[in-house]
């Protein structure tokens, strides 16, 4: 009887896993968005890192994903509501922890980019320049010494923030503000746009944040969730992602982002 | 507790915290401007979000209508016109001017582009502006057409540079493209709103449109919709966003140039540009830049003025917390202060109570419930002289102590103190150790323990033997108050405060009457200020004042008192009040008036006495050595005045020397002084008479001649007429040159030398009186030693009867030592005068008894009789009788030998005693005689009385009975009478044969005298005895 039982439950479990290894299940149509933000996605391109992971989970999932394209704050907005179930290149705070799970893919640090003739050479002197104004997307954040710095500017009401990068490059020129917090993906734009030559970078002195999937909580159930985190398990396993990367980044900066410790 | 930590402590708490509520009010004030803040992001991010929003939702429908023509592949108009009507914009889609059509006509196509549009129902239509171009864009159709949008069609976009940028953006990437700030071309106005427009580009249908050259390739227009930023605006918020003001700029720089819309500013309403914020939006591949502030419609909706109130709580609190931690710590230096204060005091207390206990004012004792004493405080050594030891070792303590007489009184009450009852002031005398008393006030009180049972009781006593003292003295003092003597005590300012009631009884005046009032009141006004003035100056001085003072009683009578003022001083000397007794010596006055006129008046007739008397002769005298004028002092004797106090009786002879005072005092002048100075004896002050002495003497000789005249004036005494004489001594004076008592002497022994005159005369003082006064005093003297030196002797002269020898008479005689022999004539009346007579007399019947005793012895003799002369001043002596029997059986003579010689003179006053004092004798055996009988106040009706046995007649008869025949008659009549009487008769004086006979013949057969015999001393008696026997008595 027991032995019965037993051996039913494992076959149970089998199937569990099978199904699990199956993918997710594709009971409706998902949505996903995806957000104009450098390298990770241009509008006027209509291609980027997050389009072609969008296309891959498509693929491999084999379910019906509608990709829009909205802005961030948007993003997180219907995420947390449950109105949109994916979006791309989230990281992860605990506030967003409490409406969405992520799935890691990648990670990477953050920098500032600051005015040459701001006159900032580290991060305190930031915070104790008055007129020092900073540049931010809305409803982003950063690592926590970036985050911090955005908070404490904040409250000084010495943050500006914007719909997109664009907007942020021109102002960063104009002189309308006099720093900005960028990721790898934003390079090209910043050389591009003749950025670099007023502008400097500081690091902060964070480890790499993960970005990964974004999955609606209220959307998806955690078993369907963990379905999904599975197959983008499987994308970094497999080396999916790399590829990905490696089509937007020079190798040795796409490593550095792509392998990761998967932070618990 | 230092000061420091006092006031460290405190502080620390203040600033402790102060610093908390800095912190909470900076992070209030933080959290208020973060949560501003985050309202405020909220709200940029809702505006934002809701322009995104519309942004999209206006491309979905510009998708829409691009959507239409991608599906028809052609511009309808007609078709365009409905599906926008169909829209119903102002319902749905409001904030759109216009949807409309771009067509894009190469410049090859423009005129046939031109004609269809004519054709279509456009008659006048042409691309403005005119002019050849490359390519043009005219719009060819706007809806709704209404209002504005009918503005004629044809505007050329492709010449407008912001539009055309837009446009080609759209051709390029195929997505909806917002243009720039435009001026829409249906506002014709010159200041008209901002505004933009979305270009969604049209392909021809079917064809590629993968790449941007095949975009362009393939391009038919565009489908536009216009839109002024300030219609899209309102029509997100209405007017106006509520308390925010919205700038939204195109571009990133945000200008004026480049403002689509501002939402209008109430004036005078700004913030601080703090709150307010820029934010980019990127729109339909544009960006736009949304400056937000927020006024103060924002910051009171969603500000939090938490902060200004957590300060001025916290600061309060804070404050009340470095309070409530300095009263903690000062509470605890006050607590401690407090408990140390109350240690203290408990501390105090308990030494109090024991030093209370223990001190020596009260005594006291805690008894148990059985009537023992418990504990004892020491101070019962001062009260009792009994040690604690002492007291505890007695058996019965109370009952030791407790004076018996009042144990009856206390015992009861100590039984109730027993039984938990409280008592108080009961007094009662103990028995100290040495046996003295002290009065004590004793209370006494339960004691319950912690527990509240009874467990015993407390006396507390008091030495109040002073009070009682006091009490006492209270009493006598109240008692001594109401005494006899009026007293009135009034206060420092001699405001009567208390009378009593002998007060009351001298001046009339009730206490209610007078208290409160001065003594002014009893004022006589007798007395001048000046007299005041005094008195108070001795009150003042010597703390009293005693004096005669006439005062007024309340009826008006005036009399004199004697008051007397004590000051009554308070502890520190000020004086308090004063004391005043007084009493009334009307009466006083009276005897002082008595007593002066006693003092220096004869009281019976109210002449000057000695005293005054001599005070006068002083002033005569003092006045003569003044005046210079010579003074007399006259002595004026009255003649035989004792006689007629001895015959006639004291009361006439008082009578007599009134008169005599009243005479002499009329005969004077009213200067000078009449004076009685002994029984009968008068003396008179002359002054200012002549300054010659002679004829000074003329006049007081003068005066004293008249004088006699007058005292020689018949009186009337009573019934009786008498004659009197007098005697004056007078002696002249001048100045001093005479003491007053040489006047005195004087004047007296010219007195005496005139009684010796004759009396009735006037005789001055001549110095040789002087001699005579003196050998007079120098005899007296002697007489006085006589007596005691034994100088008398008895000279005996026989008395015969017939011829025989029946006995003698004792004569005495003093055998002076110098004189010799004095006859009793010299002396007799000198001792009957000093008294002397007595034991003179005294002598005399003892010699005689002695010599009877002796005579008793001899049978020749035994019968023999002698008889002794005594004065009536012997037999007046009360003891007489006694004496003379004591010297009869002391001599163991025989009485009936025994003769008593008296004379007639003894019988003038108290008749009686004398007849009974003769009876007594007579009784024994004695015999009398009566001597000098028919001479002197002879009554015949005192021979009835007097138990006599003889009659002696008169030597003065004797002498002249022979040549005078009334004392022959008179002698005759003697003998008859003492014949008929019973009484032997003997003739005294007989010194011839013819008067023997004589008498012989009238029938006296008994005689004395010369012709018999001499006295003679004893020895010559008994010769003469001897002799006779012999037969012969011969007259030597």
């Amino acid at each position: 009887m027991i032995r019965r039982s037993l051996g039913g439950l494992l076959l149970a479990l089998s199937c569990i896993g099978s199904a699990m290894a199956a993918g997710p299940t594709c009971s409706r149509s998902f949505t996903l968005a995806l957000h104009d933000h450098g390298l990770l996605y241009s509008v006027d391109t209509d291609s980027g890192i997050d389009k072609d992971f969008a296309d891959e989970l498509i693929r491999r999932s084999g379910c019906q994903i509608r990709v829009s394209l909205m802005s961030r704050a948007r993003i997180w907005k219907l995420i947390e509501s449950g109105a949109l179930d994916f979006s791309l290149s989230g990281i992860a705070n605990d506030e967003r922890d409490q409406y969405a799970d992520f799935a890691w893919y990648f990670s990477n640090k953050y920098y500032l980019l600051v005015r040459k003739d701001a006159d900032i050479h580290q991060l305190a002197d930031f915070e104790h320049n008055d007129q020092f104004q900073l540049g931010v997307i809305r409803s982003f954040r950063y690592s926590e010494s970036a985050n911090r710095l955005v908070d404490t500017l904040a409250t000084e009401n010495r943050v500006t923030q914007a719909g997109g990068l664009d907007p942020l490059y021109q102002a960063l020129i104009l002189r309308r503000i006099q720093g900005m917090i960028i990721e790898p993906f934003d390079y090209p734009a910043i050389d591009e746009k003749k950025i670099r030559d007023v502008t400097t970078i500081v690091e902060f002195n964070d480890p790499a944040v993960p970005h990964g999937l974004i999955m609606s909580k209220k959307a998806l159930s955690p078993a369907e969730r963990e379905k999904w985190r599975a197959l983008v398990n499987d994308m970094r396993a497999d080396g999916t992602i790399r590829r990905i990367f490696e089509k937007y980044f020079k190798p040795d900066l796409a490593d550095s982002m792509v392998n990761f410790q998967t932070p618990p | 507790m230092s000061w420091a930590r006092l006031v460290l402590l405190p502080l620390l708490v203040l600033s402790a915290s102060l610093s908390v509520t800095w912190t909470l009010w900076d992070h209030e004030r933080q959290a208020a401007r973060h949560e501003l803040l985050t309202q405020f992001d909220f709200s940029l991010g809702d505006a934002v979000s809701r322009i995104e929003q519309r942004m999209g939702t206006y491309e979905l429908l510009l998708r829409g209508v691009q959507s239409l023509f991608a599906a028809t592949g052609e511009v309808d108009r007609e078709r365009f016109h409905d599906y926008v009507g169909t829209l119903d914009l102002d319902a749905n889609f409001s904030g759109i001017q216009a949807i409309g059509m771009v067509a894009w006509v190469p410049a090859t196509q423009k005129d046939g582009h031109v004609d269809a549009m004519r054709r279509q129902g456009l008659p006048d239509y042409t691309i403005q502006p005119a002019g050849s171009r490359g390519d043009y864009a005219p719009i060819i159709q706007r809806e709704p057409y209404i209002g504005l949008n009918r503005a004629a069609p044809g505007f050329d976009a492709w010449t407008e540079p912001v539009r055309r940028r837009a446009m080609e953006q759209a051709r390029d990437s195929g997505m909806a493209t917002i243009s720039g700030k435009v001026r829409l071309s249906v506002d014709t106005e010159a200041n008209a709103r901002p505004g933009f427009i979305m270009y969604l580009p049209i392909y021809a249908r079917g064809q590629p449109q993968d790449s941007v050259a095949q975009r362009r390739a393939h391009l038919v227009g565009w489908v536009y919709a216009s839109f002024r930023m300030h219609d899209v605006i309102a029509s997100l918020y209405g007017e106006q966003p509520p308390g925010l003001t919205i700038a939204i700029y195109d571009g990133v720089e945000p200008s004026a140039a480049a403002l689509l819309h501002r939402t209008p500013e109430a004036a005078g309403r700004h913030l601080p540009a703090d709150i307010s914020a820029n934010e980019y939006l990127v729109v339909g591949g544009h960006d736009w830049t949304l400056t937000m502030s927020a006024q103060d419609d924002f910051k009171d909706r969603f500000g939090r003025n938490a902060a200004w109130l957590i300060a001025s709580i916290g600061t309060g609190l804070s404050l009340l917390l470095a309070f409530l931690t300095w009263l903690m710590m000062t509470g605890r230096g006050r607590a401690m202060r407090l408990a140390s204060t109350m240690t203290k005091e408990l501390r105090e207390n308990e030494e109090k109570f024991r030093a209370i206990a223990d001190c020596t004012v009260n005594w006291e004792v805690w008894w148990g419930q059985d009537g023992k004493p418990r504990w004892i405080n020491p101070s019962v050594k001062e009260y009792i002289g009994y040690t604690v030891e002492e007291c505890m070792a007695m058996p019965d303590f109370a009952g030791t102590l407790i004076y018996p007489e009042d144990l009856p009184r206390v015992v009861p009450e100590f039984l109730k103190g027993q039984q938990g009852f409280r008592g108080e002031d009961l007094e009662f005398r103990c028995i100290r150790k040495d046996g003295s008393l002290i009065w004590l006030s004793v209370s006494w009180v339960p004691i319950s323990d912690a527990k509240g049972d009874f467990i015993g009781f407390r006396t507390s006593g008091r030495d109040i033997t002073e009070r009682k003292q006091v009490e006492a003295e209270l009493r006598i003092a109240a008692a001594a108050f109401d005494s006899q003597e009026p007293m009135m005590i009034t206060d420092a300012n001699a405001t009567i405060l208390r009378v009593n009631s002998a007060f009351t009884q001298c001046t009339g005046y009730t206490p209610e009457e007078i208290v409160g009032l001065t003594p002014r009141v009893l004022q006589s006004g007798r007395h001048d200020a000046a007299f005041f003035r005094e008195m108070w100056a001795a009150i003042h001085r010597d703390g009293g004042w005693q004096g005669e003072i006439w005062d007024r009683r309340k009826n008006g009578d005036v009399y004199p008192k004697w008051l007397a003022i004590s000051a009554v001083t308070s502890e520190d000397g000020v004086v308090s009040h004063y004391v005043g007794t007084h009493h009334d010596i009307t009466e006083r006055k009276i005897a002082e008036e008595r007593i002066k006129e006693l003092a220096f008046f004869d009281a019976l007739t109210h002449l000057p006495n000695r005293t005054l008397l001599l005070d006068r002769l002083k002033q005569a005298i003092t006045a003569s050595a003044r005046s210079e004028a010579c003074g007399a002092l006259l002595f004026i004797d009255l003649d035989h005045f004792k006689t007629l106090n001895d015959t006639l009786g004291h009361d006439k002879g008082d009578l007599l020397l009134q008169q005599v005072a009243q005479r002499l005092a009329s005969s004077v002048l009213e200067s000078d002084t009449v004076a009685r100075v002994g029984g009968d004896e008068f003396v008179v002050v002359l002054g200012s008479l002549h300054e010659n002495r002679e004829e000074a003497a003329s006049q007081t000789e003068a005066l004293g001649e008249k004088i006699l005249a007058v005292l020689g004036n018949p009186y009337q005494l009573g019934d009786i007429e008498y004659r009197s004489t007098a005697s004056v001594g007078a002696t002249v004076f001048r100045g001093h040159q005479a003491s007053i008592d040489e006047l005195l002497k004087q004047a007296d022994l010219a007195m005496y030398k005139s009684k010796e005159k004759g009396r009735n005369a006037v005789c001055f003082f001549d110095p040789d009186m002087q001699t005579v006064v003196v050998e007079r005093a120098a005899l007296e003297a002697g007489l006085r030693n006589a007596i005691e030196e034994n100088q008398f002797l008895l000279h005996y002269q026989a008395q015969v009867d017939g011829t025989r020898i029946t006995g003698a008479e004792a004569l005495v005689r003093w055998q002076h030592p110098t004189r010799g022999i004095v006859p009793p004539a010299d002396f007799i009346p000198l001792a009957e005068e000093t008294g002397l007579i007595l034991a003179l007399g005294s002598w005399v019947m003892e010699a005689a008894c002695a010599q009877l005793a002796q005579w008793a012895t001899r049978p020749e003799t035994a019968d023999l009789s002698i008889a002794v002369n005594v004065s009536v001043q012997q037999f007046r002596e009360p003891d007489f009788v006694h004496k003379v029997l004591a010297i009869i059986s002391r001599t163991s003579a025989r009485p009936d030998r025994l003769k008593l010689e008296l004379t007639e003179s003894v019988l003038v006053d108290n008749a009686q005693d004398i007849i009974q004092k003769m009876g007594a004798l007579k009784a024994r055996g004695v015999v009398f005689s009566l001597d000098d009988f028919g001479i002197g106040y002879s009554s015949l009706s005192y021979l009835k009385r007097l138990p006599l046995d003889q009659l002696k007649i008169d030597r003065s008869f004797v002498r002249d009975v022979l040549v005078d025949p009334n004392d022959a008659v008179i002698a005759r009549a003697i003998v008859a009478l003492a014949q008929s009487l019973g009484l032997g008769v003997i003739a005294e004086g007989v010194e011839t044969e013819a008067q023997r006979d004589f008498l012989a013949a009238a029938g006296c057969h008994a005689y004395q005298g010369y012709y018999f015999c001499r006295p003679l001393p004893i020895e010559g008696f008994d010769a003469f005895l001897s002799r006779l026997e012999a037969g012969q008595c011969v007259a030597e």
